[in-house]
């Protein structure tokens, strides 16, 4: 019976006062379980989840210190290992900038590349930033394959409608960059998707890219206006409309422990009974008279 | 309701095209010749050489229409001459008969001579039956006149002087067609040419014919009596749906058609003479002969006419559809045609998904108020995107899993489909690909939740008619009305909307290469280039430019309508003609 969705009845807990309070990470891990179950007592609630988890918690009867709520916030928008990489970043650039970056400030970019690192701007009206494919190389080897066979004759493919530009973690940071002019004048605000034309020109910029990308690549954390629609059941026009609902199998939820085969049982054995030998050779060898 | 019945494609062409096409396939005389003959043939006792001409010009069009789901009605303008050296009236020793035939042919389909399928009209369950003369003039219909005609022609060929044994010598009798043996002597009284006329006595029809004559008897006393007269004679005529016959020797036995000798010479002996003298001319009456000849009634020409043409169509066939592969060696599914009348559409269907030719029906007209409109089944949209999703994500759908891992987070994608859906569906419009599926999302210290998710997949289509190299589709898969800029939603559309992409860019490849189009060369990113999605070349004649619209998807599959243009392939002496560039003496 894998993925068993549980569903709990417990009443709403509509009173603060009985209220499930979690003040520190420990109690948070502590009470997965009860917290879960609260919020998927409403089946329509675990959506909401990814929409403000904080707000989702509060609806369930889960009330979060602001540091807890901050922390579940921040653990539900982006990965663990985009967040260390985050903090990475920012003492790194904080220790050479000697200011907390902000690389999603198109303003703080142009002052911080052109007047604090002195890097000539650039025209780059015109010329393409390359990004790395959306379907690895080697799928597409296997995806070419539903297709007609290389070997057959075709015609030239016409002008192609503009693509939806890529997302910004796309972007090959390691590509060849174009040779661009300077520009005559330096711009007032600067882009991430402009920041990349100058990777080779200081080598912060590559660090301050990397952390713009983190800084966009994260999962929205809906206003309570938005999450009040979701909760309706009304579209917000992004990534939530697309999730019908959010389910937590018991087998995850309260892990059973797992079964030991007859072969390690029987290892088991063996080596307690190897420890009993030991132990009675030993007091034997303590009674023998000297 | 099925737009591609148990095949996985379907071409689906208005009446109208179908009529280009064939008034263009039927100018090649080398496909469809418009002399045929000449043939001979027996007409009572007669050889008839005969020619025949069909048309197809403004003033007698030829034309084709839908009969039922397998057969289509030609109506093709003929001139049938036929001529008999030999008729017993000259005048009808050459007659120009004119109709309009109309006749059944079946939607077929066989292998080329180079191993090619063809889907074509054939004609070998043909018969008699099943064609039509509508219009038929010219069939000269016999009477008098044409009898009269007949005995002057057999005339020369008869003695026109016979003897007999006299009281006093031998008696002379000379019958005369007017000036026609001018060795008569005396000559022929200037009305003297045979006349005939049909009488009807006690339900039958006789010949009434007037021979002049003179006669010469020497009667022994006196000078010899010397007359011009006539005999007036009666023949039966029978008729057959098929022949006239005049019996000129065998005398009917009405008392009131009996042979009559007139002699206007009086004299004592006159009334001898003619005793003496009737069973002579019935005699001379009797070298005419058995006079016979072709007299087909209307229903009797219009019956040969039927078995001839069911005769000489039976053998034939000719191209309608032909897939080709520009790939040497790929053998392409053999097409299956349907009628489907009350629209006026043909159906071509295209690599039969189930069952065998028993199992064939007529798919649903999706075709509309279109010159012409392409399908790809359901059951073929979605085994191909499954297979696509599968490759694309290896692990989905019963495997592991497929992980993916962003900046935003970690997922394992357990399963993703791609259904088709009409517009409307779940609220949305038009019709699109309607995607869902179910990750597993992995989220630091905590359990991680199954998420299921989804939504639509919309493919705009962008035409391009008036490109100088050809028109063309442009496909280009979208998803939903996302705010741009929402990471997240970056994500899902750059997992989702290439795989879509390749999805559209395979199933478009498949039924192009299947019908026989052109397949264009891969772009890049998620769109789809259909350029030239039918064979350009229809039987070698006619060249096609089909141009497509737009797309509509529903839970049948995908339709592509559009228009199509068919012009005769290069340029024949005819379309110079008729543009006035007609080589001239003076510049060739």
């Amino acid at each position: 019976m894998a993925d068993e969705k549980i569903k709990f009845s417990r009443p709403q807990v509509a009173d603060t006062s009985t209220a499930l309070k979690i003040d520190s990470h420990r109690l948070l891990l502590a009470k997965r379980s009860a917290i879960i179950d609260a919020l998927v007592e409403d089946p329509d609630r675990g959506k909401l989840l990814f929409a403000n988890a904080a707000l989702a918690f509060k609806d369930s009867g889960v009330q979060l210190s602001p540091a807890i709520s901050n922390h579940v916030l921040h653990t539900v928008r982006q990965s663990a290992a985009a967040t260390t990489r985050r903090e990475q970043l920012t003492t790194q650039l904080r220790d050479a900038l000697g200011v907390v970056p902000k690389p999603s400030d198109t303003e703080w970019l142009a002052k911080t590349l052109f007047t604090k690192l002195k890097v000539a701007p650039l025209v780059t009206r015109g010329h393409q930033r390359v990004y790395q494919p959306a379907v690895p190389v080697d799928i597409q080897a296997k995806l070419r394959t539903h297709l007609a066979p290389s070997t057959r004759p075709r015609l030239a493919a016409r002008g192609t409608a503009a693509a939806p530009t890529p997302p910004p973690w796309r972007l090959d940071l390691d590509a060849k960059l174009p040779k661009l002019n300077e520009a005559r004048s330096t711009p007032k605000a600067l882009t991430l998707e402009d920041l990349w034309f100058y990777l080779d020109s200081h080598e912060l910029v590559r660090p301050i890219l990397e952390l713009a990308i983190l800084e966009r690549s994260v999962m929205p954390t809906l206003t309570r206006e938005q999450y009040d629609a979701v909760k309706a059941g009304k579209p917000t026009g992004g990534f939530i409309d697309w999730i019908d609902s959010v389910t937590f199998p018991d087998e995850r939820l309260r892990p059973a422990r797992k079964p030991t085969s007859d072969a390690a049982a029987v290892k088991k054995a063996v080596a307690k009974k190897a420890v009993a030998k030991k132990a009675v050779a030993k007091k034997a060898v303590a009674k023998k008279p000297r | 309701m099925s737009t591609t019945s148990n095949f996985d494609y379907c071409v689906q062409t208005s009446l109208a095209v179908t009529r280009e096409i064939f008034h263009l396939a039927f100018k090649n005389e080398v496909l469809f010749p418009h002399n045929v003959g000449p043939f001979d043939r027996p007409l009572t006792g007669l050889t008839a050489h005969i020619s025949v001409v069909v048309l197809d010009d403004e003033t007698r069009p030829a034309d084709l229409t839908f009969e039922d789901d397998k057969h289509l009605r030609f109506h093709v303008p003929n001139d049938i001459t036929v001529e008999i050296p030999e008729a017993p009236d000259p005048a009808l020793s050459r007659i120009t008969l004119s109709s309009t035939a109309t006749f059944l042919g079946r939607l077929d389909t066989w292998d080329d001579d180079a191993g090619e399928p063809v889907l074509g009209v054939s004609f070998a369950d043909i018969d008699a039956a099943g064609v039509t003369v509508e219009n038929l003039t010219g069939l000269p219909t016999i009477g008098a006149d044409q009898l009269a005609n007949a005995i002057h022609a057999k005339y020369p060929s008869i003695p026109h002087s016979y003897n007999a044994p006299a009281p006093a010598g031998v008696a002379t009798l000379l019958i005369y067609d007017g000036t026609n043996d001018t060795t008569l002597v005396p000559p022929a009284p200037s009305a003297g040419s045979i006349t005939a006329t049909l009488v009807t006595v006690g339900g039958h029809e006789y010949l009434t014919v007037k021979v002049h004559i003179h006669v010469h008897v020497p009667i022994g006393v006196g000078p010899d009596y010397e007359s011009f007269g006539a005999v007036t004679f009666s023949r039966t005529v029978t008729r057959t749906v098929t022949t006239i016959t005049v019996d000129m020797t065998t005398e009917p036995s009405v008392p009131t058609l009996e042979t009559v000798v007139e002699l206007d010479t009086v004299h004592p002996a006159r009334a001898m003479v003619i005793a003496q003298l009737t069973p002579k001319a019935v005699s001379a009456v009797d070298a005419f002969g058995v006079l016979t000849a072709p007299a087909y009634t209307q229903s009797a020409a219009e019956t040969t006419i039927k078995v001839e043409i069911a005769s000489y169509l039976k053998p034939l066939r000719f191209g309608l559809f032909t897939p080709r592969s520009n790939e040497p060696g790929v053998v392409l599914t053999s097409p299956v045609g349907f009628l489907l009348v009350d629209t006026e559409t043909l159906a071509v269907l295209i690599t039969r998904r189930h069952g065998g030719p028993a199992d064939d029906v007529a798919p649903d007209d999706f075709r509309g108020a279109k010159d012409v409109a392409l399908a790809v089944g359901r059951d073929c949209v979605i085994e191909k995107s499954d297979k696509i999703i599968n490759d694309r994500f290896p692990g989905v759908n019963g495997g592991d899993g497929y992980l993916f891992d962003r900046p935003e987070g970690k997922a394992t994608l357990k399963t993703v489909h791609a259904a088709l859906e009409n517009d409307g569906g779940h609220d949305k419009n038009p019709g699109h690909l309607w995607v869902t599926g179910e990750a597993e999302v992995h989220i630091d210290c905590w359990p991680d939740p199954d998420v299921s998710f989804s939504g639509p997949v919309f493919i705009d289509a962008t035409e391009h008619p008036d490109d100088p190299d050809g028109c063309w589709l442009e496909l280009q898969p979208r998803a939903g009305k996302f705010d741009v800029g929402q990471s997240c939603c970056d994500v899902l559309i750059d997992l989702l909307i290439p795989v879509v992409g390749w999805i559209m860019l395979a199933i478009v490849e498949s039924l192009i290469d299947e019908i026989g189009g052109q397949i264009a060369d891969e772009t890049a990113g998620a769109v789809t280039q259909m350029l030239q999605p039918l064979p350009k070349l229809v039987i070698g004649i006619a060249e096609v430019e089909c141009c497509l619209e737009t797309i509509v998807i529903s839970d049948q599959g995908f339709i592509f309508p559009g228009s199509m243009s068919v012009r005769r392939e290069g340029r024949s002496f005819q379309d110079l003609h008729d543009a006035g560039s007609s080589p001239r003496p003076d510049s060739p």
